[in-house]
């Protein structure tokens, strides 16, 4: 499984969403329950699954899943 | 319930209330707060209790830092084991702190005769606990945590974690 496809399952599991509807241009205003919480657990779960640590900056920037995808893909790349 | 502490939650005007610990301990406690004169509380100077807030303490101390806020319509009981909160710490309203359990071994006695257990609470500094959540008997909330509204604390929350649920979970860590 590649990058792209494990970000898709984590996020499709936090968001309670079928696989094919997460898109990179899924933003917090299209998922009724993507709120600061419920963001705090995905980044939980993406370094968790990754083995990275973003920082609050980071974290902040997250508006997409697309943003988020290339957030991971720098860590990973880094490490 | 024994006569002085009737004395104490019936006679004494709110008023007198607030202003014995307004002068005495520096704090805030609001004329409509529910807070006893009563030697087992001790109120941290800066220290702010809202209305309708209740805080009553029986054979333990209820010990309040320094500059916590206590927000509407809080419960705080304290027993045996003691609720300790501490400095900079904010409570949201509706939130329930509640020091003590009754044991539920004998099914032939009803449990509110049942005695009593009471491990205590222990909330650090700088924790805030979000809106309507309730902490049990028993639990340890360490500095800097920061618990999500509607939470159920019964266990060990880590320092700087933040926590949500029923039972409340780590689900990020601050940094």
């Amino acid at each position: 499984m590649d990058l792209n496809e494990k970000v898709t399952e984590i996020v499709a599991d936090i968001f309670e969403l079928d696989e094919t509807e997460v898109a990179d241009e899924l933003t917090p205003d299209m998922v009724d329950i993507w709120d600061s919480l419920s963001q705090l657990r995905l980044v939980t779960a993406i370094e968790q699954d990754f083995d990275i640590k973003l920082s609050m900056d980071e974290i902040e920037t997250i508006d997409s899943v697309g943003r988020l995808k290339r957030l991971v893909a720098e860590h990973v790349k880094l490490s | 319930m024994k006569l002085g502490q009737i004395a104490r939650r019936f006679l004494i005007p709110s008023f007198v209330v607030t202003g014995v610990y307004l002068v005495k301990h520096r704090c805030m406690v609001s004329p409509k707060a529910e807070v006893e004169l009563n030697k087992l509380i001790s109120l941290g100077k800066g220290t702010d209790i809202s209305s309708f807030a209740k805080l009553k303490a029986n054979d333990g101390k209820l010990t309040v830092g320094e500059n916590v806020s206590i927000g509407t319509c809080c419960f705080i009981s304290a027993d045996q084991g003691g609720v300790s909160i501490g400095d900079y710490s904010m409570v949201g309203p509706n939130s329930s702190i509640i020091g003590n359990n009754y044991r539920y071994d004998q099914l032939d006695v009803p449990i509110c005769l049942q005695e009593k257990t009471s491990k205590g609470i222990h909330i650090g500094e700088n924790v805030w606990i979000g809106a309507g959540t309730v902490v049990v008997d028993g639990a340890r909330i360490e500095s800097g945590a920061i618990v999500a509204p509607n939470s159920v604390v019964s266990g060990r929350v880590p320092k700087d974690a933040i926590v949500q649920g029923n039972p409340a979970k780590v689900i990020f860590q601050r940094r």
